[in-house]
């Protein structure tokens, strides 16, 4: 056998397992990322389901009834990728236009704005402590709380 | 020249309100359902260069730093709110209002607030990052606004009661209107080169009336289009002891019709109005009018940027000696463009260009800000 072409071969059998752990971390982190966006409330919260019209007037800051509670939006800042799902799936703007329009209501109705976190396990806890609150997060994150309940799905990978 | 005496102790006494409410604010952190109170506040930094054949004292270069200091509470149903405005050149209290929601987004205030006639003011006029462009459109500039800016026609403020109410239409669109009743303040010389409103005026004041209508096409967006209708009588008795007019008193009447909001990548922002002033207590009484418009047009692009052009224009303004009594230097026609950068969140950076014609004068302006929210 030419000593290059056993070389060559030798090397092609070395590559391989190399090869099958990259494509394992790919489809591991694909896997991942097949996430779902869920609405939340309290555990203990009366709200048993929400529009998505009145889920958006919420996170504009608007004033929402339901259940006879009135609610308060939590902003999930934890994941751009979750900001950027919320952005186009909740309020259905871009994020200049969506923060102009939250501000400008601020100032010209002195209304409440969704409060902002940017650590999810802190805005989790939010959640379960007051029933008037709603919020989103990732479906994985949330499966792990049973002090949260999820109202429904709004986004799927 | 020093400043007055008057501008320091305005100064004085809107930082230490800005400074009394800051340990008011409650932490991001903090949620309380019955309760909400928050301090925003609005930097800016501007320059601006003049180039035209006539070179004035009053143009060329002049540059500038604002600071709008917005604090609101909500307590159940009831809402306060106040604005204050200060720079290195003047001080002073843009709206106090203290407010009941009845019901759900329909406000009743008592204080001073912006007249809802005044589309731009009611709508931008809360710092200068809410605003894209760094002009505000001649017929609404605010006559207390020595920025560089030659002073507009309308009131900014009335003092008084505001009902404000949104209902809604079907699912999604709603109607709004807001109804107001209150004085503004009188035209009154404040140096020998200028005149504007000063929040408080000497003079008499007779109580007029303001009112604006509009439908939302979808209730949750700040889209709108609608009519806007006022009326209040000034004092101008100022002005005639002064021999700049020959009437001692001018009821202002505007009507005017506007549309204002977001589609997509691109806002609007057009207002037209036909303003008449009647001149009473005159040897010659007389109704001027004049008919004044704009329009804005923005266009966002990679995410970061928005591009904007304006186009005002004001006929008559020139054959009204009401306008050249309260401003000679008023903009008649402007036309401008400008490019925003919002380079970080709530921070933006933006350059604009305008030519601009008053009734003697002919002119270019460019301008830089720097313009923040400080949550």
């Amino acid at each position: 056998m030419h000593p290059s072409l056993s070389l060559s071969r030798r090397s092609t059998v070395k590559r391989f397992p190399s090869v099958l752990v990259i494509v394992l971390i790919a489809v591991a982190a694909s896997a991942a990322h097949a996430d779902s966006v869920v609405l939340i409330v309290s555990a203990a919260s009366p709200i048993q389901q929400l529009g998505s019209v009145e889920l958006r007037k919420a996170f504009m800051g608007f004033d929402v009834v339901a259940a006879g509670m009135s609610l308060r939006a939590v902003r999930n800042r934890s994941d751009p990728r979750l900001d950027k799902i919320f952005l186009q799936n909740i309020v259905d703007l871009s994020e200049l236009v969506y923060e102009r329009q939250i501000l400008s209501r601020k100032v010209q109705k002195a209304a409440a704005l969704p409060t902002e976190f940017v650590d999810n396990s802190q805005l989790l806890d939010a959640v379960a402590r007051n029933p008037g609150t709603i919020g989103y997060a990732w479906a994985t994150s949330v499966a792990k709380r049973s002090d949260v309940r999820v109202l429904r799905i709004l986004w799927r990978d | 020249m020093g400043e007055p005496a008057w501008v320091a102790w305005q100064r004085l006494i809107v930082i230490l309100l800005a400074v009394a409410l800051a340990p008011t604010r409650l932490p991001a952190a903090e949620m309380d359902m019955a309760r909400d109170s928050s301090l925003l506040v609005f930097p800016s930094v501007q320059g601006v260069e003049r180039f035209d054949a006539d070179r004035s004292a009053d143009s060329g270069s002049h540059g500038e730093a604002i600071a709008d200091v917005l604090y609101t509470l909500s307590r159940g149903r009831l809402r306060f709110l106040s604005e204050l405005e200060f720079s290195n050149e003047y001080a002073g209290i843009d709206r106090l209002q203290l407010g009941w929601e009845p019901v759900p987004d329909s406000y009743i205030w008592l204080g001073k607030f912006h007249e809802p006639s005044s589309s731009w003011n009611f709508e931008h006029d809360h710092g200068h990052y809410l605003q894209t462009a760094i002009s505000t459109p001649a017929i609404e500039t605010p006559a207390g606004d020595r920025w560089g800016e030659d002073a507009g026609v309308l009131p900014e403020n009335v003092t008084g009661m505001l009902v404000d109410s949104t209902d809604s239409i079907g699912e999604s669109a709603a109607v709004q209107l807001s109804l107001a009743v209150g004085v503004t303040a009188n035209p009154v010389q404040t140096s020998d080169r200028s005149y504007w409103i000063t929040p408080i005026s000497r003079g008499r004041h007779r109580v007029g009336w303001n009112a604006r209508l509009g439908l939302l096409p979808d209730y949750t967006r700040n889209n709108s289009f609608g009519l806007v209708a006022s009326q209040h009588k000034l004092d101008t008795a100022g002005l005639a002891e002064e021999g700049l007019l020959d009437a001692r008193n001018v009821a202002e009447t505007i009507y005017g019709a506007y549309v204002d909001g977001d589609w997509g990548a691109w806002s609007l922002h057009a207002t037209i109005y036909h303003i008449d002033f009647n001149m009473r207590a005159s040897p010659h009484p007389r109704v001027e009018n004049m008919v004044a418009g704009y329009a804005q047009l923005e266009r966002r692009f990679v995410g970061r940027y928005t591009a904007f052009t304006r186009f005002e224009n004001s006929a008559r303004a020139d054959d009204s000696d009401f306008i050249q009594a309260l401003q000679k230097r008023f903009e008649l026609r402007r036309a401008l463009l400008g490019i925003r950068w919002d380079f970080a969140r709530h921070q933006a950076f933006t350059v604009e260009l305008a030519r601009a014609a008053t009734a003697t004068d002919r002119f270019s302006k460019i301008k830089l800000q720097w313009s923040a929210v400080i949550q």
